[in-house]
């Protein structure tokens, strides 16, 4: 996996995002790992922020309950732009409804992953992102348009 | 002199002539110094003296002949002049004879018409006698029709007069009837009176008002006690009821009748359709309420088919209109309720597991750091500091914390799953057709084969009719229970599952039996409660089976029940409507 590839996550419990921090780092990923506490904020940065982005690919990982704006509707805004469409995208929340799973996959998040009470799977689960991360191609963002 | 006698004569004078002419050219040609005469008397120039005299002796005899020839030829002629007159005379005498012949015939064709006219008159005499005849004959024939028509008449006669008897007798039997007719009017008159009297007691025994209403002019007709009654303890209304009171006037003290949407005249309702009619007006008592009443029109048909008269009976519906309309509110609380219950159940199962998400994590991760603190500790620096109580907290009261914490969020968990699936039943579109139960049953069984080889059980499942339902909620029905009923199988004997199927008032009813531990009879009513569970200790789960089995069948319009009989059996009924 490319040095350059910042982890953003996007996650409203800071609990959560220690431990997904913690197992990835003990998965063996030491990219940068920044946290967002709200959708918002995340699409904010993402598309205002284009100027430290130049040489940087990006990988999201998405909770879908979040307030202000929620996972799925960060997800829907970034396939409208044609500059962050190709961010790879891993859903990772409680949230096990068949018909929220099927809307995600539709709007092409890369990976859907619900977040299991029991340690041991969620550990499972991060180092599902760990290998995720270190066999796809995360593309760069393309400032020019 | 005769024509032979010129003809002889003219031949010698010819032949002379012949002889003076030779002469004359016999003198031009050949002899211009003779004369004429001497050559006619000589032989000169060769011959023609004898020449000439031969040519004179030729003509004398020629003429001879011919004259002879005339003289034939004159008497021939005489001959046939006399043969003419002959002929001529002939003639005429066959001409006489010829008219004699006509006159003849003239006489005969006369005769002849005679006969004709005459045979002509007999013909005539003939034909009359004929007529004659056939006037005779026609004449016999009216006599035959007189005698047949005196004849009938006779008859005719005869059986009028059979007919004149019968009519009496009829008459007879006539009168009977009519004293039998009289009787039975006298105790109809009789038994109409009672049932008159009857009636009126009916319609005053009536604890509401009832009229009578002339269709026409709105005139109240009859009316029961109730209705006196009521029109003397109206606010509205004219208080008395005489022959001319309208109903317009008793009952809302107007001039004219009602009309509007809000207090439509039921009375024009029911003459515009001719079918009876139901209308709600509202009216206000002396107890100052505000009373609603249904009134209830039925019309009377004249001859004609025409409206003419309609009956009207009120009811006060003041406390079924408020009984529906809270209904109608509570309902509509009820829907806004159950839905905003399903969402908080939805969202809250969602948000509680996030919690659960780190107590479970960060437990986990004390356990993590209180073992590196104790294999910290038993390096020889520290190792001074493991006393006693250390080891107990590192060893003992913290792992069992961690323990009972991991635990109970697993629990947690697992019960908000449940939350969650059972929320979601709700919400899932029902997809209702008709079921192949044996197919069905015969997949659930299968798909549970694990576990009934468990528990060493033996599950039979009779022949099953078809019901409508969801095929997978259905499905989870019968797993539910089955799994149930391997679960409280009594160790102490063979476990035996019997599924069977009967059939009550249009719906199928379905029987799960099993010999297992059964249930008490004070539990029976708890079983279907939520997360109601007999013996947590016994089994897993979440004591949601039962529960789900309940809420599909509200569903599907069925419902579920059990019998049992504790130690022996248990008996769950499960009813769906039949295909």
């Amino acid at each position: 996996m490319r040095e350059n590839v910042e982890i953003l996550v996007a996650e409203d419990d800071e609990g959560h995002f220690s431990l997904i921090r913690k197992n990835l780092v003990r998965a063996g990923i030491d990219n940068n790992i920044f946290r967002f506490a709200d959708g918002q904020k995340r699409l904010d940065s993402l598309i205002l922020n284009n100027k430290d982005t130049t040489e940087k690919g990006y990988l999201l990982i998405l909770d879908i309950r979040m307030p202000k704006v929620g996972g799925i509707e960060v997800l829907e805004k970034l396939r409208l732009n044609s500059r962050l469409r190709k961010i790879p995208v891993i859903v990772l929340t409680t949230t096990d409804d068949p018909k929220e799973v099927a809307i995600c996959h539709t709007l092409g998040c890369s990976m859907y992953i619900v977040k299991p009470v029991e340690y041991d799977n969620y550990i499972d689960a991060i180092r599902k992102i760990g290998q995720f991360l270190s066999i796809i191609e995360i593309p760069q963002i393309d400032t020019e348009q | 002199m005769k024509v032979e006698y010129k003809v002889i004569t003219g031949s010698i004078a010819f032949g002379l002539a012949v002889w003076v002419i030779d002469a004359a050219l016999d003198y031009f040609i050949f002899y211009k110094g003779d004369s004429f005469w001497g050559l006619m008397v000589t032989d000169i120039p060769e011959h023609e003296v004898h020449i000439r005299s031969l040519m004179l002796v030729f003509f004398a005899i020629f003429g001879i002949l011919l004259s002879n020839a005339i003289g034939k030829l004159k008497r021939a002629r005489d001959e046939l002049k006399n043969n003419n007159q002959q002929l001529v005379a002939s003639e005429q005498q066959l001409k006489a004879a010829n008219q004699q012949l006509v006159a003849g015939e003239q006489q005969l064709r006369a005769a002849n018409q005679q006969l004709v006219a005459g045979e002509q008159q007999l013909r005539a005499a003939n034909q009359q006698l004929v007529a004659d005849e056939q006037q005779l004959k026609a004449a016999n024939q009216q006599l035959t029709a007189g005698e047949q028509q005196l004849r009938a008449a006779n008859q005719q006669l005869v059986a009028d007069e059979q007919q004149l008897k019968a009519a009496n007798q009829q008459l007879t039997a006539g009168e009977q009837q009519l004293r039998a007719t009289n009787q039975e009017l006298v105790a109809g008159e009789r038994k109409l009176r009672r049932q008159s009297g009857f009636l009126r007691n009916v319609i005053n025994s009536i604890g509401n008002p009832f009229y009578v209403i002339d269709a026409n002019d709105y005139t109240i007709i009859d009316a029961n006690d109730y209705a006196v009654k009521l029109a003397n303890c109206t606010d509205v209304g004219t208080n008395q009821l005489t022959e001319k009171t309208t109903c317009y006037a008793l009952t809302h003290g107007l001039d004219k009748p009602c009309d509007g949407a809000e207090h439509q005249c039921p009375i024009e309702l029911v003459k515009r359709t001719k079918k009876p009619a139901v209308v709600e007006h509202a009216h206000c008592n002396r107890d100052s309420r505000g009373h609603v009443f249904e009134y209830h029109a039925h019309p009377i048909f004249d001859e004609a088919g025409e409206v003419f008269q309609i009956i009207e009976y009120s009811l006060d519906i003041t406390d079924r209109k408020k009984a529906e309309d809270d209904r109608e509110h509570m309902l509509k609380e009820l829907t806004a309720k159950t839905k905003e219950l399903e969402s908080i159940v939805y969202v809250a199962s969602h948000d509680l597991r996030s919690p659960l998400v780190n107590i479970q994590g960060f437990s986990r991760e004390l356990r993590d750091s209180c073992e590196t603190v104790r294999s910290t500790l038993e390096k020889e620096e520290f190792k001074s500091l493991l006393d006693k109580d250390l080891l107990t907290v590192l060893d003992e009261d913290i792992p069992e914390a961690v323990r009972f914490i991991s635990a109970s969020t697993r629990m947690m968990d697992s019960l908000l799953s449940g939350l969650l699936r059972l929320s979601r039943l709700s919400r899932v579109e029902l997809e209702i057709r008709k079921l192949d139960m044996n197919a069905l049953l015969s997949n659930v069984v299968g798909s549970m084969g694990y576990q009934i080889k468990n528990v060493a059980a033996k599950v039979q499942v009779d022949p099953l009719d078809s019901c409508l339902g969801d095929e997978s909620q259905i499905g989870q029905i019968f797993t539910n229970i089955l799994d149930n009923a391997l679960k409280y199988l009594d160790n102490s004997r063979p476990g035996m599952i019997h599924v069977s199927c009967s059939e009550k008032d249009d719906c199928c009813v379905y029987c799960v039996e099993d010999n297992g531990i059964g249930i008490d009879l004070e539990h029976q009513s708890k079983i279907f409660e939520i997360f109601h569970r007999l013996d947590p200790g016994r089994t897993e789960g979440e004591g949601l089976g039962l529960t789900t089995a309940r809420r599909i069948l509200d569903r599907h319009d069925g419902s579920i029940w059990v019998e049992s009989e504790p130690g022996k059996a248990s008996r769950f009924f499960i009813s769906v409507p039949k295909a």
